[in-house]
């Protein structure tokens, strides 16, 4: 809850006014408000003042550092280290597959498109990329420098495994 | 449709590069993602759709390919109103201006020779000009339609429905494939890309509308509500006869104090509706008004608000949905809500014990329902011999199911039955309640145990008689309307000063208002923040580089950004696209408060805007 201008709340702020006559309590009481108040994080949140001017930070910058990340669990799409600025990807040109096709790896060293992108719907192995698979930006994104806005919980599979034996 | 219905975009992208022959239009207000895979790609400018579906008619007829059959068996002809108005406050001077805003969605029989002249006005030469398309590329485009031989597939996402002639817009699609009878079969057919998952099954077929019942019935017809009233188990007269506030006129009330209390449930209606700083946020602000808000994240809408309560999620709950496809799911409580969170429905059922008839019910009523006297809504409601029908020992024991534990009945399972008495013989049957929880899902009506692929077929739909071949049972004459209503032009176009357009949408790395997607790592570090969508020459003239700083200022508010030139959305000169899933660039102060006067449903998509240097 947002308090900074509405009328309606001040009785419930009135027990914290009246807290500063004791310094001690003051500085309990303001603990309990800042562990108990939800974090302003603009971008999920709003800015403290959600309808006033917020300035924006500079565009964070794609990571190019061709270093391979280990997958948080084995059906994530692998993201792209790399920058595919200007890469095109349309109905005659596919950019991707100029390094990712099982045919080019070798020239490349780029790793090959998963198996499951030669199957069809119905499991079908083809001799190149199956049609559905084809616009690779729709599961592979880049990551940019930009920090989490929030921590995460997420626990790898492996661990939730192993706690339950 | 490439970012926004990525599954089934693959399909389309499947059957396109598998299959030489076949042809993808994409038609757009700006070049994206679903432009990469067209064959005939569209840039037309905001709101000539209009136009554009009324040339293609035109051309159907003027070059003999109306299925004459199909038309004279299946289809009737109508005239809409026209000069309907754009949804904002009655004393706006567009409003005032409107003629035909008094009743939006009348229409008045005509015959076929009437509809072809009304098209016959949107000509090649009229429609490329206003549009800015190139004649080729409709031509193209309508003979796609037009050709017998060819069946086609019209799939739409919101650029269709949140238009301020929106309704119109669907209608005037739909009579394409009436017109040539593409329609109703495997490979032919219009299809509104809503639902994802709730916008289809979850509000429209329940009925979750301020004029709505379930089963498509409304409020102000007294059959309906006697029809209701009987299935809930409450006494006649109980449920008002008129509609209540639509959603863009709750901002609008809550702002004038007429509306004093407010409870939104697991939605982000301050970060989501237009003219957000002007309509909305004074509203929640009103010291008059009390503002609740369940929600299991602190979002821009839940931070406004007087009260929160925290909300179960997804898989805490068990519950239904509905796709678009008019598939009915179910999901099993897996886990329980951390703390104190409780479900959607665990708030209303615990909140109706708080309640007497006696309280909230016309004294005449009762007098009439002795019965009814003295009960808690909970018990009029929920403890009404149906809703507390089935036991808890139905529930798997593998399974938990939280509503069940606090309130001694299978809630869920009673609340879906009785709704399903709505539908069932009506042409929206659903199954039995544990059916759902065998299969992956099931496409109503259900008859016999068996789902329905295709509607209004012979042999594809059981409630078309044999002999018949198409039915549109919806209507009382069995036959679909296809409607003439012309273009008319946005509520706010770029002038002097305002001098571009600007065009709200989404990103495929953020769901709506990003309240869950920007807190997932890979998915915030992929797409950060929001940024405006421009032309680069746009830019030049205005002394801006990519990633520069700049306001995108309306008549009703501004909102600082940056710039991208270079971005995914390649755009026209004179048309910005911003995404508006970031809370701390909230777009929609800037958006326009247009709606559709017969859908209510706001205009994301057209409005005027300034883009200056910070």
């Amino acid at each position: 809850m947002r308090g900074q201008d509405h009328p309606g709340l001040k009785r419930f702020r009135l027990p914290l006014a009246g807290a500063l006559l004791g310094g001690m309590l003051v500085f309990v009481c303001g603990a309990i408000y800042a562990q108990n108040a939800p974090q302003i994080v603009p971008r999920v949140t709003g800015a403290a003042a959600p309808m006033g001017d917020v300035r924006t930070p500079p565009l964070a910058r794609p990571i190019v550092d061709d270093k391979r990340l280990m997958r948080n669990y084995p059906e994530q799409p692998p993201i792209i280290p790399h920058s595919i600025e200007n890469y095109q990807l349309t109905l005659k040109t596919n950019r991707c597959l100029d390094c990712h096709r099982r045919q080019y790896t070798e020239g490349s060293g780029a790793p090959m498109i998963s198996v499951t992108h030669f199957m069809d719907r119905d499991g079908q192995v083809l001799a190149d990329v199956t049609p559905r698979r084809y616009f690779c930006t729709a599961c592979h994104v880049q990551q940019t420098d930009a920090r989490p806005l929030v921590p995460n919980a997420f626990k790898d599979m492996l661990l939730v495994g192993s706690e339950n034996k | 449709m490439a970012e926004m219905h990525p599954i089934l975009w693959t399909r389309l992208t499947d059957r396109r590069l598998s299959h030489p022959h076949v042809k993808v239009a994409v038609l757009s207000t700006f070049t994206h993602r679903s432009s990469d895979l067209a064959d005939i790609p569209i840039v037309f400018k905001p709101g000539t759709d209009l136009a554009i579906l009324n040339y293609i008619a035109n051309h159907i007829i003027s070059t003999g390919r109306v299925n004459q059959d199909f038309v004279k068996n299946h289809t009737a002809f109508v005239k809409g109103a026209i000069d309907i108005g754009y949804g904002l406050r009655a004393d706006h001077p567009l409003e005032i201006k409107a003629n035909g805003a008094a009743d939006p969605g009348a229409t008045q029989p005509i015959d076929f020779d009437a509809y072809a002249a009304f098209v016959k006005g949107y000509t090649l030469d009229k429609v490329s000009e206003l549009a800015g398309v190139e004649r080729g590329f409709l031509q193209e485009l309508a003979e796609l339609y037009a050709d017998p031989k060819r069946k086609v597939m019209s799939l739409w996402t919101m650029g269709f429905n949140q238009h301020v002639r929106g309704v119109w817009a669907n209608q005037l699609v739909y009579n394409l494939h009436l017109l040539t009878g593409k329609i109703s079969e495997p490979g032919n057919s219009p299809f509104s890309l809503t639902g994802q998952p709730s916008a289809c099954g979850t509000a429209r077929e329940v009925g979750t509308f301020a004029h709505r019942l379930p089963a498509d019935m409304t409020v102000t017809n007294p059959e309906h509500r006697k029809h209701t009233e009987e299935i809930w188990r409450v006494p006649h007269g109980i449920i008002p006869d008129k509609a209540g506030y639509h959603a863009v006129e709750h901002d609008r009330m809550l702002r004038d104090g007429k509306l004093n209390f407010y409870w939104i449930q697991v939605n982000n209606n301050l970060q989501a509706a237009p003219n957000c700083s002007r309509e909305t946020y004074p509203g929640y602000r009103n010291p008059d008004n009390f503002i609740v808000v369940s929600d299991a994240y602190p979002t821009v809408t839940a931070m406004a608000a007087d009260l929160v309560l925290p909300a179960a999620m997804w898989v805490e709950k068990e519950g239904m949905y509905g796709n678009a496809e008019r598939r009915t799911h179910v999901w099993r409580q897996l886990v329980n809500a951390p703390g104190e969170a409780r479900s959607d429905l665990w708030q209303i059922m615990e909140f109706s014990k708080r309640f007497t008839t006696d309280e909230v019910w016309p004294l005449q009523i009762l007098a009439d329902n002795p019965n009814y006297r003295g009960k808690t809504l909970f018990d009029a409601l929920f403890r009404n011999g149906k809703v507390d029908k089935f036991a808890t020992t139905e529930i798997p024991p593998e399974y938990k199911n939280s509503e069940a534990k606090a309130f001694g009945f299978y809630v869920q399972k009673g609340l879906f039955e009785e709704y399903a008495e709505f539908g069932r013989g009506h042409g929206h049957d659903l199954a039995p309640f544990d059916a759902y929880h065998e299969v992956r899902g099931l496409r109503w009506p259900v008859v016999n145990g068996k789902e329905t692929k295709w509607r209004y077929r012979e042999g594809l739909d059981p409630y078309v008689k044999p002999g018949k071949g198409v039915d549109f049972y919806g209507q009382p004459d069995g036959r679909a309307r296809i409607i003439a209503v012309p273009y008319e032009p946005p509520a706010e176009s770029p002038d002097k000063e305002y001098d571009v357009w600007l065009v709200t949408g989404r990103v495929l790395e953020h769901w709506h208002s990003g309240s869950m997607t920007m807190r997932v790592p890979e998915l915030y570090k992929a797409f950060p923040g929001a940024r405006v969508f421009m032309h680069p020459q746009d830019a030049r003239s205005r002394g801006l580089n990519q990633g520069a700083e700049v306001r995108v200022v309306s008549r009703r508010g501004e909102i600082r950004t940056r710039v991208d030139t270079k971005g995914r959305n390649r755009m026209p000169r004179g048309v910005v696209f911003v995404p508006w899933f970031d809370a701390s660039q909230l777009i929609n102060k800037a958006t326009l408060d247009a709606t559709d006067p017969i859908s209510k449903q706001a205009d994301f998509k057209k409005c005027a805007v300034k883009i200056i240097p910070v």
